[in-house]
């Protein structure tokens, strides 16, 4: 089961990290209608993901962005998924699995654009609780090629080419932003991370140093106890 | 060289076949493959659908019925091989003598090839396999080097397949019970090591920790990659009383540069492991590969081509076919 009680976990410096500071004062339940056009358009589109869902009758999901301020909680019940925007400041259900990173990685997971395993090996993913249900979403997702374009897709057919274009721009300028965030990061923190690596050697050093005194400390207790024993021989 | 190729859903079977792939392995959606995870494979209808595409393409698709058949319950396995044989595929890939016989009696046009599970590494045991069953190929463990497999190849008269890209096991395979200690099942009965429903991820005091059954089986800082669940690459307290490896680190197979000696050993197909991976790790390392033999059956330099991203600990070897321990 979750932890809720477990530390959050310092958010990734990411431009969805200030997308979110910006629309942080948005109610969750504004996000109603959005949500709700992309999960029906989700299951016309791509029934098989749903079908390979079925399985999971009554298993809570909270998905959460690290980088924004809200969640979402994933269900499904009596054979339907369900889908909803949560506050994260607001007391969250029970829950057999949370799945959380960063938002365009958990974006690219949904367009399978990315392999959810690297993700964890590299920890960028994080899961806990119920891992079966977890392989079984992530596999359910994957058995499709969604496209978050063809999902929010306009409703108007003479607009659609416009919208789809705007989306994928959007979604360039996401990713394009993403790569100058990594940059500055890494240029902020270098002098940070040189110190720090110091530290670290200097530490190292420190424990070797303790590693041989300790063996020393051993040979000198087993050659004192070997003399006593002698003289206790002579005796 | 064919490159063998792995799908767990029939979205992964088009990515394979977009990046290059001649033939696409998989498996259907029960114990008889050795990759029977929740959500993943094929039912008989997708896959029908899925060998249809691939034919179109000028490709081909393997089915892996590599699982060992439980006493008294053998009907799961004899259905796949029937099914298997009815919707057409290009071969299966079995491990069991009982199974294999089984094919051959009843189906014996259906191209039969010998999983990697049977652990077959020796002249002896794969000519037997080929006269008794009338095996195509062999899948090699990956316990040999290359000098040992062009040896061998010499000595049988079989296509032989081998692993190129993917997770690694310290097991002799076919044979590896070590995750039926700690949950009751294990790869070869019933398709899973370290079944999910078994696996348990926790945050602790700043680390992800990893149990299976009721063992804590690693604890990763925040700072290091992570890897498979598996009892073979958990961090134990040895005599030297911190945490290491024991047994393997987390680590990934990955053999593209040694390519041109593999081909001149004449292994007639390579093989990438990740039934259970996602498409976009499909797609990277097919491609990848489908650029590294098409340039190394020129003769050209095989390209470097940075997997790193994908690899298990993000971290990659050659493992056996070098045996650089030696």
């Amino acid at each position: 089961m979750y932890n809720k009680n477990a530390p959050p976990r310092v958010p990734p410096f990411t431009p969805m990290l200030f997308a979110g500071f910006l629309i942080r004062p948005i109610p969750a339940f504004s996000f109603k209608p959005v949500v709700k056009h992309v999960l029906d358009r989700m299951k016309k589109l791509y029934p098989e993901i749903f079908s390979r869902l079925a399985i999971l009758e009554n298993t809570n999901f909270l998905i959460r962005p690290t980088d924004l301020h809200y969640s979402f909680h994933l269900s499904v019940q009596e054979g339907e998924t369900h889908v909803e925007v949560r506050d994260n400041s607001t007391e969250h259900p029970e829950f057999q699995a949370v799945i959380s990173g960063p938002m365009l990685d958990l974006i690219r997971l949904l367009e399978g654009r990315v392999d959810g395993d690297a993700l964890f090996f590299s920890r960028t993913l994080n899961i806990e609780g119920d891992t079966e249900a977890v392989l079984t979403l992530r596999n359910a997702v994957d058995s499709a090629d969604v496209s978050l374009v063809d999902v929010m897709g306009g409703p108007v057919a003479f607009m659609k080419p416009g919208f789809d274009k705007m989306l994928s721009k959007i979604g360039s300028v996401f990713e394009q932003l993403e790569r100058d965030f990594v940059t500055v990061q890494q240029s902020i923190l270098l002098p940070a991370a040189r110190h720090m690596r110091e530290v670290d050697e200097e530490l190292d050093r420190m424990e070797n140093r303790m590693m041989k005194m300790d063996k020393e400390l051993v040979k000198v207790k087993t050659s004192l106890k070997k003399s006593s024993q002698q003289v206790q021989g002579a005796r | 060289m064919e490159l063998v190729c792995p799908a767990g859903t029939p979205a992964s079977l088009r990515a394979a076949l977009d990046a290059g792939a001649d033939v696409v392995y998989v498996g259907f959606r029960d114990e008889t493959n050795a990759r029977n995870f929740p959500g993943l494979n094929f039912s008989p209808e997708e896959l029908r659908e899925s060998l249809q595409k691939a034919h179109d393409m000028g490709r081909q698709v393997y089915v892996a019925i590599n699982t060992y058949p439980q006493a008294g319950n053998l009907d799961p396995w004899y259905k796949a091989v029937d099914n298997a044989a009815r919707i057409g595929v290009d071969a299966v890939i079995l491990a069991d003598i009982g199974l294999l016989d089984y094919a051959k009696r009843q189906h014996p046009e259906l191209r039969r090839h010998l999983s990697v599970q049977a652990s077959a590494s020796n002249p002896e045991s794969i000519n037997f396999y080929r006269s008794a069953f009338d095996v195509q190929r062999v899948v090699l463990p990956r316990v040999l080097t290359v000098r040992e497999i062009g040896e061998l190849i010499k000595e049988i008269d079989v296509e032989t397949e081998v692993f190129a890209f993917g997770g690694m096991c310290v097991m002799a395979e076919g044979r590896c019970s070590l995750s039926s200690y700690a949950t009751g099942k294990s790869p070869n009965m019933n398709g899973v090591c370290s079944p999910a429903s078994h696996v348990e991820y926790e945050q602790r005091r700043g680390k992800l920790v990893s149990r299976l059954g009721e063992f804590t089986i690693n604890s990763f800082p925040n700072d290091e990659a992570a890897g498979y669940p598996t009892l073979c690459k958990g961090r134990f307290v040895g005599h030297t009383g911190d945490p290491s490896y024991l047994f393997e680190e987390p680590t990934s197979l990955n053999v593209m540069m040694m390519l041109p000696e593999l081909i001149q050993a004449g292994v007639r197909a390579l093989k990438i492991e990740g039934r259970q991976r996602g498409k976009a790790y499909v797609y990277q390392v097919v491609s990848g590969y489908r650029k590294a033999i098409d340039a190394a059956m020129k003769g050209e330099p095989v390209p470097f081509i940075d997997m790193g991203n994908i690899t298990e600990g993000t971290r990659s070897t050659a493992g056996a076919y070098e045996k650089n321990w030696r």
